[in-house]
């Protein structure tokens, strides 16, 4: 059980803006073992996909991995140079986005798009490629592939699109699939479907996926293990049973309280106001404790505690600072 | 606004070097201490100490500096700047006049649609704007010869040809332009609350189209610009020419000069003697090029500012 | 599906109307008759009172016109992309001051650029005896100088364009799927980029139609060439027309195709806003 396909230690990711250097992700450590599907939830800006694109090293021009290391299958991806980097890039780990719509080339085949990883790694020869892609285009759920294959992006819905890219992602065969928001564009009807085709194929290639996203009703039900990120710092991590049962860290609490559950009679969903934000947003970064913005509570010293065996929480270093509500 | 667009660089150097021509230009006798007539008057031939003569007219920026003299003998640098307040003041005054009248027109009725103007627009797309203005302005040159008209009134008549010229591509723009801004929400809010339509013009269509009226503005005066020089060339001079007899009285030649010392007269005045003395056209071209170059980095200066506000 | 014979004889009769009152309007407004009294299909020199018919000289003119014209465009076309593609492999301060010196040529007046070469090109002759031909011999038009000087023009904006959206293309997304996928950037420059960008090119079309147009007739006139535009310049009332004709009717075409894709092309934006 315990074969790390993915871990990533003590990651930060910086970007250099025109003078002053903001820090996107801080200390993230993180582990995919063998089989798992481990989600990684947070708000907008929290820094998750920053970790994600890291993996692939493919962060904007700006923005650098700093220290930390992330080790997949024993190799440090962070030392390696573009060329070794290109090698594992979609043949061992591959990428959902989360904008289908953009996310294809709207002047390209959908076909010869699916097959262009498979083309560049040497896979299957130029013979081969309608055939891999018609099968790809079957496994992910087209009645017709050989019509589709023969489209054009924009002759196909967006839920059609992201089974496109997951057609993609999954065309080299890779260990890890890294999901970034992959339902965020989706209407909710398709969103199950699109997460069943990803959960079908960690199961039958025996893959791990990294599932990003802040929606917490598809953690709930895909997730083996969850990390909690918020302003660039994880704050909860455990199995998904232990943390919906019994959440510690009051973002957490904030984001579980705010899943609508019908079966229970309740005043109102709790939700965090934006207001506080007005005043001076700079990358929404705020204390959730007092669920106001206020750097001073921000910026004292933390620091993740395990609370239980494998079951960690970020907690402030000095007491005063904790004020729990609710 | 304003204090954002003192930030940008470019902005800054673009309006500096225009403004500090056009100070140099209006009162360089006082700064240089030259008199005026002295420095612009014609030297036919070049003596050495002695008194022989060495050279003839036209002189090389190497012989003369700093940039040589024309056909007649007069200094280009002294023409130069002397014509530099004409030139800008001329693309200057044409331009704002030119979005003034379309500006004016285009809100009479902004719904309207005047299918000349659309025909006259297509048009100018394939005949070059030059040839329609050369048109335009040498019928008026031999109408004004036959009537004898004063300078005053030809470079009116000119101004206005100049203006003409412009005002049919503008209206469309304008069109277009005022059209996206009276679609808006807002302002079917300010008429559903009774407002009269000469306030939402003033306050509310005018103030969002200022930042794109300055770009226009700007463009504009480099069109004009580029259309002076290309006129200049073609011998078609504002303010007109005034014939000179030069030559030996065995042998007169007759030659236009023009009135106004803008650039592209000087220009014009020699343009046949390009491979002569290729220096009399350059140096004026680069001025045209300089001048336009200073009105493009204000336009990218505002599309800077106006972009980053955007962003935030 | 970009082109409808109906639209495009509406503008061809907008056209022609438009030139009709360019071509009269001078004579009404100033009240002189010059335009009007010159006889049909016969046109005056300047200076010189020749009178001379266009017909047939003109097909010669046009056809040597638009040799020069749409082998300059192809000329600038293929320079401006390869050496777009050469920019995006350079390192980005180095792209950036590319970017910087693009402005400052833009600035610079098609008429400067003209004349400038011409007294290079004599300059050049006079030192070193190599002759590239400038001097126009009415029987045997040159064809190198003019198809050079007019390909600058149309090359400094393209390439301008094609780095600006080059810029914008390459932060799309979809550009980033391919990197994730393992394709390497000067594939994906190449395959996916490059084929983008030259659709969106398409949009600039008239613009630059536009100007080459202007910049034909600086070119014609400078060095005396026996063109087409040069003919729109000194004839006269409805000879004036005809030669006028010859330009519009296939350059419509062009304006009338470059229009309806730049209409299709926003159509399918808004449906996306809408969407």
């Amino acid at each position: 059980m315990n074969q790390h396909v993915l871990q990533i230690k003590n990651l930060h990711v910086s970007f250099n803006k025109k003078k002053n250097k903001s820090i996107a992700v801080n200390d993230v450590s993180l582990q995919v073992e063998k089989g798992q599907t481990v989600a990684l939830i947070g708000e907008s800006g929290s820094g998750k996909s920053m970790t994600s694109l890291s993996v692939l090293n493919l962060l904007p021009v700006n923005g650098k991995a700093e220290r930390g290391s992330i080790t997949f299958n024993g190799i440090d991806l962070l030392k390696l140079t573009e060329k070794q980097m290109r090698k594992i890039r979609g043949n061992e780990i591959s990428m959902i986005f989360q904008d289908a719509i953009a996310s294809l080339n709207p002047g390209m085949k959908v076909g010869v798009q699916i097959t262009e990883g498979l083309k560049n790694h040497n896979i299957i020869t130029k013979n081969e490629r309608k055939s891999v892609a018609l099968d790809l285009l079957d496994k992910v759920g087209f009645k017709n592939p050989e019509q589709v294959y023969h489209q054009y992006p924009e002759q196909l819905s967006g839920g059609m699109k992201q089974r496109i890219l997951i057609a993609m992602a999954v065309s080299c065969k890779p260990k890890l699939i890294i999901a970034d928001e992959p339902t965020t564009s989706l209407d909710v009807t398709i969103q199950r479907q699109v997460l069943d085709l990803i959960d079908y194929y960690k199961s039958d290639m025996d893959a791990s996926v990294l599932l990003i996203t802040h929606d917490f009703g598809i953690v709930a039900e895909y997730a083996d293990w969850v990390y909690v990120m918020l302003g660039g710092h994880i704050v909860e991590s455990a199995d998904v049973y232990t943390i919906f049962q019994n959440p510690v860290h009051p973002y957490t609490k904030a984001l579980i309280g705010s899943i609508p559950r019908p079966e229970m009679e309740q005043e109102r969903l709790k939700s965090i106001q934006d207001y506080t934000f007005e005043k001076d947003y700079e990358g929404r970064q705020f204390a959730p404790e007092t669920y106001t913005y206020e750097s001073s509570s921000f910026q004292a010293p933390s620091s993740l505690v395990e609370i239980e065996p494998l079951y960690y929480v970020r907690f402030y270093d000095e007491k005063r600072m904790v004020t729990t509500i609710g | 606004m304003i204090l954002k667009l003192a930030k940008q660089p470019q902005l800054i150097i673009g309006l500096t070097f225009i403004s500090s021509i056009l100070v140099f230009s209006f009162f360089w006798t006082d700064i240089l201490q030259v008199e005026k007539t002295e420095a612009l008057k014609l030297m036919d031939f070049m003596y050495d100490d002695e008194g022989k003569i060495i050279d003839h007219i036209p002189y090389s920026p190497s012989e003369v500096p700093p940039f040589g003299t024309d056909l007649y003998g007069k200094q280009l640098f002294y023409q130069i700047i002397d014509g530099a307040k004409y030139t800008i003041l001329i693309a200057f005054v044409i331009a704002f006049l030119r979005i003034v009248v379309s500006v004016g027109i285009t809100l009479i009725n902004p719904r309207a649609n005047y299918a000349f103007l659309d025909d006259l627009i297509s048009a100018t797309l394939t005949i070059p704007t030059t040839i329609i203005a050369y048109i335009f302005m040498n019928t008026l040159l031999i109408k004004s010869s036959m009537d004898g008209k004063s300078t005053n009134e030809l470079i009116f008549l000119q101004c206005l040809v100049l203006i003409g010229i412009g005002i049919p591509p503008l209206i469309s723009t304008f069109t277009r332009e005022i059209r996206g801004i009276l679609d808006k929400d807002y302002i079917n809010n300010t008429f559903a609350i009774g407002a009269r339509k000469s306030y939402v013009y003033y306050k509310h269509v005018l103030p969002e189209l200022s930042t794109r009226l300055i770009l226009i503005f700007a463009q504009q005066m480099i069109q004009v610009l580029i259309l002076l020089a290309h006129l200049g060339v073609l011998a078609i001079f504002i303010g007109g020419a005034q014939t000179l007899v030069l030559g030996d009285p065995m042998n007169t030649v007759l030659q236009d000069i023009p009135i106004a010392g803008e650039w592209a007269g000087i220009i014009g005045m020699s343009f046949t003697k390009l491979q002569a003395a290729p220096w009399i056209i350059l140096i004026p071209l680069s001025c045209f090029a300089v001048t336009i170059l200073a009105l493009n980095l204000i336009i990218q200066g505002i599309q800077n500012s106006v972009e980053e506000t955007q962003k935030l | 599906m970009y082109f409808s014979i109906n639209s495009y004889l509406r503008r061809l009769r907008s056209t022609i109307l438009g030139i009709l009152i360019i071509s009269i309007l001078p004579a009404v407004l100033f009240g002189i008759n010059t335009q009007l009294s010159e006889q049909v299909y016969v046109y005056s020199l300047k200076g010189l009172n020749v009178t001379r018919n266009i017909f047939p000289e003109i097909y010669s003119q046009f056809f040597y016109s638009m040799t020069i014209f749409f082998t300059a465009l192809l000329i600038g076309l293929l320079v401006s992309l390869t050496l777009t593609f050469i920019t995006t492999l350079l390192p980005r301060f180095l792209q950036r001051m590319i970017y910087g010196l693009l402005t400052l040529f833009e600035s610079l007046p098609d008429l400067f650029i003209v004349v400038l070469l011409q007294v290079c090109i004599v300059a050049l002759y006079k030192k070193t005896g190599l002759l590239i031909p400038f001097y126009n011999d009415y029987n045997n038009p040159i064809y190198l100088l003019p198809i050079l000087v007019l390909s600058i023009v149309p090359t400094i904006q393209l390439y301008k364009i094609t780095l600006l959206l080059m810029r914008e293309e390459q932060h799309k997304p979809y550009v980033t799927v391919a990197r994730a996928m393992g394709l390497s950037r000067f594939y994906i420059t190449l395959k996916h980029v490059f084929r983008n960008i030259l659709t969106s090119l398409l949009q600039y079309a008239k613009t630059i139609f536009v100007f080459m147009l202007s910049n034909l007739f600086i070119v014609e006139y400078v060095y005396n060439l026996n063109g087409i535009m040069s003919l729109l310049m000194i004839t006269r009332g409805a000879a004036f027309l005809v030669t006028a004709l010859f330009i519009a009717v296939p350059f419509s075409i062009l304006f009338e195709l470059a229009d309806n894709y730049n209409a299709s092309v926003n159509k399918q934006l808004k449906e996306k806003n809408a969407a």
